[in-house]
């Protein structure tokens, strides 16, 4: 057995814990509805994808009708429009309380790409809902920290029933 | 429950005399909000309507080779849509004759069989049943050729779109459909020469309302401006002109089926370019407008095209050609719950960028995740609570232009009428007939 190489392990579960971070830090914006400070995160050009549920896998949302799949106008149209007094689905808001786990760095070139497991839980007017899934965020390293260029969040429910619909970031 | 048998006024389910009012001479149209909440008024719903006419099950285009199947649920029920081996388009339910379970399990796929897992019994994609185990074994009157898959009783297809009933009463297809035939063919006649085709992926969504609240909500012009505020502002924000507005009329078009048809400000990918598009998205749907008129001449290119239509094909299909297109289909699951499943259509064969251009359309109003539909949620799932009431407040007004000689304008409600009278009709005289035998 060779000895471990402690210099590529360590690193390795830096960027992961850096990654971590970000990701924890992501999710108490979302939760938190500061939504503007969230966009800060995310670059110009950034995009936003939810596949269908029926095409988890599906990677090309003009082959597929995914749910969502903002262009960056369009993610800061939805953003700029649940900050208004007339996005009636959120208001009142939701409250969401996200949990990630399973932290995974599937690549480093040419962007970091992290996968991460997530339950969101949303409660609202006497319903909870159980968003269950999988993101994936495509980093760019900023400063001491990343900024989005990609966020997928492939949800693996059979189908938004009974969920109904996705009014919050998710 | 009492039965007047002294007189031709209808008494429901629910033992009220009176649901619907409806007086041309004051324009008084109101509908009973029991309709929304009464348990036994959505069972005999489930018999008196849904299992007596027409129901979209689905796009030939979803099945296009030999082989292919979906399944999905009908009103509760597992059904299988097939392309057979002799290429037939087929409708089973899906449940196999020896003991109920399923013979296929999977989404879509493509094989020659369906085997039921349970006891190995074997079924062509055809129907027929082949074979089961231990043959020899079971008595002599059993005949296989006796228990092939069933069909629903009735299945016909117009212009792509399949259609089962589950009663062998209901008139043929086109004679149901009245008006809204025309209708669809302006969806269809999208293909200028070619095939139409489902979009991979499906929404399947849900609200927590009655189905019929899902129903007026997607031919209600009335709302638009209201509820979609934020919509409007976006496409706005990216340079779509808004001083068109929402310029058309609504449409009773004949047994329950309804439309709205009108021009509106929002991008159309077979008709209508806006600023924010690419220059080459402008450039093709320019050249596909031309080629409208080429193929179906100018004054049918200009209603198939140009006009944006909501689409109801009663009782649970909804048509939305808009910014993009949507086929809409709604599956009552219980008195205050509805799942939605939706589909995008396009003409086979779109390019990259006009397909692009159409998803976003979609997106941005349509969908569980649009800037649009998860308001029109959150509209109905508040009256579905304000029902809560109905002991207290009891009628719902839909006399929105009823009895004023105004136009039939987007934002009136004749076409919001013409679903309630077919209704109903279809509750009160079956109504009368199951529990007096009193036929009309």
């Amino acid at each position: 057995m060779s000895a471990l190489d402690t210099s590529v392990t360590t690193d390795r579960l830096l960027l992961r814990l850096r990654v971590e971070e970000f990701l924890y830090e992501e999710a108490a914006l979302l939760d938190a509805w500061r939504l503007q400070d969230w966009l800060e995160l995310v670059d110009e050009g950034a995009r936003y994808y939810v596949p269908p549920t029926d095409r988890p896998d599906a990677r090309d949302s003009v082959e597929t009708a995914f749910i969502i799949s903002d262009r960056y106008e369009l993610l800061v149209g939805r953003v700029n429009r649940l900050e208004t007094d007339a996005a009636w689905v959120e208001r009142p808001r939701s409250r969401t309380h996200r949990m990630i786990s399973n932290v995974r760095i599937a690549g480093v070139e040419p962007q970091i790409v992290a996968r991460s497991n997530f339950i969101v839980h949303r409660v609202r007017r006497g319903v909870t809902d159980c968003f269950t899934g999988t993101y994936e965020h495509h980093l760019r390293p900023e400063g001491d920290s990343f900024r989005i260029t990609e966020r997928w969040a492939i949800l693996q429910a059979e189908a938004l029933q009974p969920l109904g619909k996705i009014g919050f970031i998710l | 429950m009492s039965i007047d048998t002294t007189t031709d006024a209808p008494v429901f389910v629910s033992g009220r005399r009176q649901l619907l009012r409806d007086d041309p001479s004051t324009g008084d149209f109101a509908v009973h909000r029991s309709v929304f909440t009464d348990p036994a008024l959505y069972e005999a719903e489930r018999e008196l309507i849904f299992n007596r006419c027409w129901l979209y099950a689905g796009h030939v285009s979803e099945v296009p080779d030999v082989g292919d199947y979906v399944t999905r649920t009908l009103l509760g029920r597992p059904v299988i849509l097939a392309r057979d081996r002799h290429g037939e388009l087929r409708v089973f339910f899906n449940t196999c004759r020896h003991r109920g379970a399923l013979v296929c399990r999977e989404a879509k796929g493509n094989d020659t069989m369906f085997t039921c897992f349970y006891h190995k019994w074997q079924y062509r994609n055809s129907g027929e049943l082949l074979g089961v185990p231990g043959k020899a074994t079971f008595p002599d009157s059993f005949d296989v050729g006796d228990f092939g898959l069933v069909s629903p009783a009735k299945v016909e297809v117009f212009r792509d779109f399949v259609f089962v009933s589950f009663s062998s009463d209901t008139p043929p297809l086109l004679d149901y459909l009245a008006g809204a035939a025309d209708f669809i063919e302006r969806v269809a006649d999208q293909d200028l020469g070619g095939e139409m085709e489902i979009v991979d992926g499906a929404h399947m969504y849900s609200m927590r309302c009655n189905w019929k609240l899902v129903v007026e909500n997607s031919i209600d012009g009335y709302h638009g401006f209201p509820v979609h505020a934020t919509y409007f502002q976006f496409i706005g924000s990216q340079g779509v002109d808004l001083s068109v507005g929402l310029d058309g009329v609504a449409r009773d078009l004949g047994n329950g089926h309804a439309c709205l048809d009108y021009l509106a400000p929002f991008g159309r990918t077979v008709a209508k370019t806006t600023a924010p598009m690419s220059d080459r998205a402008k450039e093709l749907i320019e050249a596909k407008r031309k080629l409208a008129d080429e193929v179906l001449g100018e004054e049918r290119a200009h209603l198939v095209a140009d006009r944006s239509k909501n689409i109801f094909v009663y009782p649970n299909l909804l048509i939305i050609d808009a910014a993009s297109l949507q086929v809409r289909v709604l599956e009552p699951v219980r008195t205050d719950y509805t799942d939605v499943n939706s589909w995008l259509l396009a003409p086979k064969g779109e390019d990259r960028e006009l397909r692009r251009q159409r998803i976003e359309g979609y997106q941005e109003f349509l969908g569980p995740g649009g800037l649009a539909t998860p308001d029109d949620c959150e509209a109905l799932e508040t009256c579905q609570l304000g029902f809560e009431s109905v002991r207290e407040v009891e009628w719902n007004l839909v006399n929105k232009g009823y009895g004023t000689g105004g136009p039939d304008a987007v934002d009136n409600e004749v076409q919001i009428r013409a679903f309630w009278r077919q209704w109903h009709t279809q509750m009160t005289r079956s109504t009368i007939a199951s529990n007096g035998g009193v036929s009309r």
